[in-house]
């Protein structure tokens, strides 16, 4: 989306491999680039190598943890990327606080298809409007 | 189970005797039970609903849900035991039983849910792929859903297999043997050999070996012959998943009934041939412990054999399938050294031959009489002949299609046919495309601009998918058998009878109705395309027209969007990960209510097969054990037991938990002492002139009403109190339980200011007449509760209504509407002979409450503005 025509690139990141089945298909229909990843360390290589506009991320996860991938990506890596928290009801109190970490909204699993779409497009309509200013 | 213990004692206050509970902590008790049972119910249909592809939920969900259900439940059945001390103590056991058979589906491996050696297919489903394999599964599902001819079979389980390992240890040289393999130590070449040449010396267990046997004489009794004996396939459970191993492993053919426990070593045994190992090696982290399950079927007599690719691997984009066929056995076709008849057939038009191409079949191979088989020269006149008739073509081609969109996957199918001409089809697994199609799935708005949209974004998605054909509209019930094969079911209601013709539609598109009702959960078991709540959409489109259903983006479009047909079936079906499955098996022990009838003899508990039984018959106990409790103490001053008097003969006990019933009233109440506010809303409705006997009932059956507001159950403790109408109030909850005319109806509900505290529960079951007027009467309930904001669930003629989340006025509202309902409903079943009629008692009850309900302004006095 940075420049022109080209889709908005999303990244997912969940442990569990169902999470990304379900949602990269369905993105992608909708028009948008789509990388998944189960492994955060990977994921973390991967925004090192290349910017995304969005991404989709679980907190509680086997290595690094959410919390740590995103504090990493938003104050090193990539501070304008928006990011969406995907948590269990047990993690709810700790997607709270990611707020303070300037993440742009948290979904707690499980969630409507529809509802994840939403977020999506508010995020891009900010990131949008980012861009004119 | 500590937490579980001061739960009980907090109960309790102190945890006394149960027999000496006091009026306070038997109705803290009771109404403790009723708040579980709603919970309960609650959560479960939360779990059912997400299976529909709509929802994105991970393992940790089933997790959480499932104990909480767990928990509810639990909690239930103490909270019985100390209304009952010790009479249902059945009941502990039958939920300890399921608790432990679903902590072990959750828990996966360890204990097996399976135990069975040997499945025969009638006892296989779909979500048994751990334990019986792909394969396995496909036959078992291409014969029931299908209707297809497979040969006799059965299945060899993993649990099986496990017990092979353990009886020789063989886990311990497996594992060390792989570790030493990954290290590099050994070639993948000698790890197989060692392996598997430990698997052949090995002995079966002799369990293992009498069932194999036994099977396997079974099998050769089905139409017997000196030459045919079994075939024995692989089908291990990951086989057929995402990865490449399909087809690996070993097949073998003809296997004489002495040599089945060999046989059975040698295809286990090829889980560890060399190729397999050194595959593994590359991918070792996606993959579990090894193991295998085996297809045992009966060998056929095939003039012809061959196989079918419903897409050409090379090019998916070609409108065609591929079938390759010999005379004889498969064997000369799948291994690919002979020449053999190659068709094209469309995949578009399935009866359609595209190209034939008929070789010079010089050699077949054919079963011998010892067992094996054996290869022979054809006859010269048949060597240039087509081994297949252009008949069988075109039926191989139509078949394929419905193997194929059952399974949402690309099909490699294997088959036979019969010297009688009959086609038998002897496994099929997905095929594996080796050019992926446009991996980027085709968005609505490029779709859009090339099909006319016929409905966008209107209704709820029940069953996500894409399904396409001829549509058909469903009016009435001898309509059924006009649906054609691979239809776009289109209907006004959810009725449950469109269950028996689910499996051959290829879409369902139903006005109204939720994803919580009957035919919504057909719709998931059977994954069939749905989109239920598209007002209008049966006078919008036409029988006959061809139409594609979108059910994932909810998008309807004219014409068969090819592009999206492909985009369906190269995609990995969602409702077949992990998780689904997974989901799918525990909620078979959860959901499923077999327990209706409390005055069925079978109403007990033992009888409880899932938690649901165990939720209806703690229940239903547990306003039992009150009344009885209560009966103690029956209408002096200080009871809390009120008889109402009031023109209606309705016969209606109230047991007043506090601030139900005016304060000092006498046993005697009329209706303005009732305080309750749900209470005193309903029975206002039912005062309405007219609504208590609204319809015309035939003379005879005047006396026949005065006789069943009483019914009976025989198991219940006090005679003067059978079948008693019954209200168990406070000034914000009611608990209505009505027995009339034998039918049952329960309403639970709560109504105050807060609007997160607010809820209706209403069921409705049974009635006088036979099954189908009683599942109408139960349709045309859930769809007036739908109306009115209600998520409905129904079976057979038990309809579930629940809502909740509503303001104080909106729920008064509600209850009002109920109160007409039963009055309205109260003989109905007799009149519904016909599925047309529930339409018109829709519109009967419509117009009824609008009548009705003029007079509801002028008789309706508000208990609280008074």
């Amino acid at each position: 989306m940075g420049n022109g025509n080209s889709p908005t690139s999303i990244l997912i990141l969940d442990d569990e491999p169902i999470v990304s089945k379900r949602l990269k298909p369905f993105l992608e229909r909708k028009g948008y680039e789509i990388e998944a990843f189960t492994d955060s360390l990977q994921a973390l290589e991967r925004v090192k190598q290349r910017p995304f506009n969005i991404i989709i991320t679980d907190l509680k996860m086997e290595g690094l943890d959410g919390m740590q991938f995103l504090t990493k990506v938003k104050e090193e890596l990539s501070p304008e990327t928006e990011i969406i928290v995907i948590t269990g009801f047990a993690t709810l109190a700790t997607a709270k606080q990611s707020f303070q970490k300037g993440v742009f909204d948290f979904l707690a699993k499980p969630f409507k298809l529809a509802e994840l779409e939403e977020v999506v497009k508010k995020a891009e309509m900010k990131i949008k409007k980012g861009q004119q200013q | 189970m500590d937490s579980l213990l001061n739960w009980t004692k907090k109960v309790l206050k102190g945890g006394k005797g149960a027999r000496d509970l006091g009026l306070g902590d038997l109705f803290r008790t009771f109404s403790q039970l009723l708040s579980m049972n709603n919970r309960a119910l609650e959560l479960i249909s939360d779990a059912s609903e997400k299976l529909g592809g709509n929802y994105v939920f991970d393992r940790q969900y089933i997790e959480k849900i499932t104990s909480e259900i767990l928990d509810a439940v639990e909690k239930q059945v103490i909270l019985l035991d100390i209304l009952a001390p010790g009479k249902y103590k059945a009941l502990f056991g039958s939920f300890y039983r399921l608790k432990g058979e679903i902590e072990a589906e959750l828990s996966g491996r360890p204990a097996r849910a399976i135990k069975d050696f040997i499945l025969f297919y009638q006892e296989i489903d779909r979500d048994m792929a751990d334990a019986v394999g792909g394969k396995n599964v496909a036959l078992a599902e291409i014969k029931r859903q299908l209707g297809m001819n497979i040969p006799p079979s059965c299945a060899v389980t993993t649990a099986a297999f496990d017990a092979f390992v353990k009886k020789n240890n063989l886990d311990e040289l497996i594992n060390d043997t792989l570790s030493r393999m990954d290290k590099g130590l050994i070639s993948a070449e000698e790890a197989s050999k060692k392996i598997q040449s430990e698997i052949e010396v090995s002995p079966l267990p002799v369990t293992l070996q009498f069932q194999l046997n036994k099977a396997a004489l079974l099998l050769m009794q089905e139409h017997p012959s000196s030459t045919l004996f079994l075939a024995m396939r692989s089908s291990a459970p990951e086989e057929d998943g995402d990865n490449s191993l399909a087809g690996q492993f070993k097949s073998l053919l003809n296997v004489p009934p002495f040599f089945v426990e060999k046989a059975y070593k040698i295809v286990v045994a090829s889980l560890f041939s060399k190729w397999v190992l050194e595959y593994r090696r590359t991918l070792a982290p996606i993959f579990r412990r090894p193991e295998m399950a085996v297809v045992l079927q009966k060998m056929v007599d095939a003039a012809a054999s061959g196989v079918l690719f419903t897409m050409d691997p090379s090019d998916p984009c070609q409108d065609h399938m591929i079938i390759r066929a010999n005379w004889g056995l498969g064997t000369t076709v799948v291994s690919g050294k002979d020449k053999n008849d190659r068709f094209l057939v469309s995949r578009s038009d399935p009866g359609k031959i595209v190209s034939m191409d008929i070789m010079q079949k010089r050699f077949k191979e054919i079963p011998v009489a010892p067992g094996g088989t054996k290869r022979v020269e054809v006859p010269e006149e048949l060597q240039l002949k087509s081994c297949l008739s252009i008949e069988q073509i075109g039926e191989l081609g139509s078949m394929a299609m419905k193997i194929e969109r059952h399974f949402k996957r690309p099909q490699d199918i294997e088959f036979s046919v019969t010297g009688q001409g009959q086609i038998v089809i002897l496994q099929t697994r997905p095929l594996r495309l080796n050019k992926v199609p446009d991996a980027r799935p085709v968005g609505v708005a490029e779709l859009s601009r090339k099909y006319r949209v016929i409905s966008k974004g209107r209704g709820v998605i029940v069953q996500s998918g894409i399904g396409s054909g001829p549509v058909y509209i469903f009016r009435y019930e001898h309509d059924l058998d006009g649906v054609p094969q691979g239809a776009v079911l289109v209907a006004r209601f959810p009725s449950p009878i469109l269950a028996s013709v689910l499996s051959r539609c290829s879409a369902l598109l139903v006005e109204s109705g939720s994803e919580t009702c009957h035919l919504a959960a057909i719709a998931r078991e059977h994954r069939i395309p749905a989109i239920f709540g598209l007002t209008g959409i049966s006078e919008t489109l036409k029988n006959g027209m061809v139409v594609t259903v979108d059910a994932e983006e909810d998008v309807i479009y004219e014409g068969e969007v090819r592009e999206l047909q492909f985009y369906t079936i190269s995609a990995d079906p969602i409702e077949e990960s992990k998780e689904y499955r997974l989901l799918r098996r525990i909620l078979k022990k959860i959901e499923p209510l077999n327990l209706i009838d409390p005055a069925d003899p079978d109403f007990r508990p033992e009888a409880c097969r899932t938690l649901h039984d165990i939720i209806r018959f703690t229940h239903e106990k547990g306003v039992e054990e009150i009344i009885s409790h209560l009966m103690e103490n029956r209408f002096d001053a200080s009871s809390p037991l009120h008889k109402l008097v009031w023109k209606v003969p309705l016969d209606l006990v109230i047991i007043d938990l506090g601030g139900g019933v005016e304060e000092g009233a006498d046993a005697d109440i009329d209706i303005s002492q009732i305080t309750s506010l749900g209470l005193r809303e309903m029975l206002e409705a039912l005062a309405i002139p007219g609504v208590w006997s609204s319809e015309p009932v035939p003379v005879d059956v005047r006396s026949f009403i005065a006789s069943i507001t009483r019914t009976f159950s025989p198991e219940i403790s006090r005679p003067e109190f059978i079948g008693q109408n019954l209200a168990v109030v406070s000034r914000h909850y009611t608990n209505l339980a009505l027995r009339l005319g034998y039918h049952f109806n329960m309403i639970d509900t709560y109504v105050g200011d807060e609007v997160s505290d607010n809820y209706i529960y209403f069921r409705f079951f049974g009635g006088v007449t036979e099954l189908p007027q009683r599942r109408r009467r139960a349709t045309l309930i859930g769809m007036i509760l739908s109306e009115n904001d209600f998520l409905v669930e129904q079976r057979e003629d038990m309809v579930i209504g629940r809502l909740k989340g509503m303001t104080k006025d909106e729920i008064l509202q509600r209850l009002h509407m109920l109160g007409m309902l039963v009055g309205f409903t109260r003989q109905l079943d007799v009149f519904m002979t016909g599925e047309k009629s529930i339409e018109e008692q829709l519109e009967n009850f419509r117009r009824f409450m609008e009548v009705k309900n003029g007079k509801r302004q002028q008789s309706h006095q508000h208990p609280d503005s008074r």
